[in-house]
């Protein structure tokens, strides 16, 4: 008897895969990841999380979206958001929380956000500079309020504390990390 | 009796590892088998904590197996599970399979429950064995004390 066959998103040699093209995303900011051939119909946001999270993590859901069997999937302990160290949130109304931002001798300890948006090419245009950006690019998210901007601002004011942005609509994601500089449309 | 249901996946590793095999995996044959969490294993520190101050301490590093799983039969199901101190993934598997068979009470229980008894039987004889070679290094500090005097 082999072991159990687990969900395509939940295989090891997917997770190894998602981490590849997030990682590669996360370190050139403004490129997109297309994650629909690992997906089986499962949210991106869902796949991010799977490669982020570990039974040594926390994350607090704010949409309400991941199920009971999602989060044992996930194998994560769950934490208030202030304390959380991953976020899901939703992008479509400003974010009313305080996420955990780290310390100047652990900034490490800065929350990364998973934020839902509707596409991240077809609403209004983001131009991004900063470390892994040859000059500039842009990120064109719909679904993304305003206020997450004003709030990421707030959030990376004292670097190199902050917190780091995972913008994901149902295919795909793009990463802003808090060194990554942005002029709204 | 049926034993308490947290003494089932150490007794059932402890009997015929053949037993177990053939059993769990002719449940698992006319059953469905739905994993409810990823099924783990690796290695996970030990923690212990010292009789004279009481203080936690990482005793060291133990392989370590974990399954949850849903079981469905044409009879019923149940959830089950299994954690043990093995790296034999599939061996903790098959103790998931057939501790949810016994919790939904499918026809194979009695053989399973046969199964249980064994790997108790075995496992007494074994902590028996360890206390009597414990016994043998007991030392009375006291009569030591008074042929010093």
């Amino acid at each position: 008897m082999s072991v159990l066959d687990l969900p395509r998103l939940w295989r090891p040699e997917t997770h190894q895969a998602l981490f590849r093209r997030i990682l590669d995303v996360a370190a050139r900011p403004g490129q997109i990841a297309d994650l629909s051939d690992l997906l089986d119909g499962r949210p991106a946001a869902l796949a991010a999380l799977a490669t982020f999270c570990d039974n040594t993590q926390t994350l607090a859901d704010l949409t309400g979206g991941l199920s009971a069997s999602d989060l044992a999937f996930l194998d994560v302990g769950t934490a208030p958001v202030e304390t959380a160290g991953f976020i899901l949130a939703s992008g479509a109304g400003a974010p009313a929380f305080a996420p955990r931002l780290g310390s100047l001798d652990a900034p490490e300890g800065g929350a990364t956000i998973v934020v839902l948006v509707d596409n991240l090419t077809d609403g209004s245009t983001l131009t991004l500079t900063g470390p892994g950006i040859a000059g500039r690019t842009a990120v064109s998210p719909s679904g993304f309020a305003p206020g997450w901007l004003d709030a990421r601002a707030r959030w990376c004011a004292d670097f190199p504390m902050g917190v780091d942005l995972v913008l994901a609509d149902p295919t795909r994601v793009a990463v802003l990390p808090r060194t990554t500089r942005i002029k709204g449309a | 009796m049926r034993p308490e249901r947290e003494s089932w996946a150490a007794a059932l590793a402890a009997a015929d590892g053949g037993k177990v095999a053939a059993l769990a995996d002719r449940i698992r044959d006319r059953a469905t088998v739905e994993p409810l969490a990823p099924p783990r294993e690796g290695l996970m520190l030990m923690q212990a904590r010292d009789s004279v101050a009481g203080a936690a301490f990482h005793l060291g590093e133990i392989p370590m197996a974990r399954v949850h799983l849903r079981l469905t039969a044409p009879e019923g199901g149940a959830d089950g599970g299994a954690a043990l101190m093995s790296d034999d993934l599939a061996l903790v598997t098959r103790l998931a399979v057939l501790d949810a068979a016994l919790g939904a009470d499918l026809p194979e229980a009695p053989e399973i429950e046969v199964l249980i008894a064994e790997g108790l039987a075995a496992r007494a004889e074994v902590q028996a064995q360890r206390a009597l070679a414990l016994d043998r290094t007991r030392v009375d500090f006291q009569l030591l004390s008074e042929e010093d005097q």
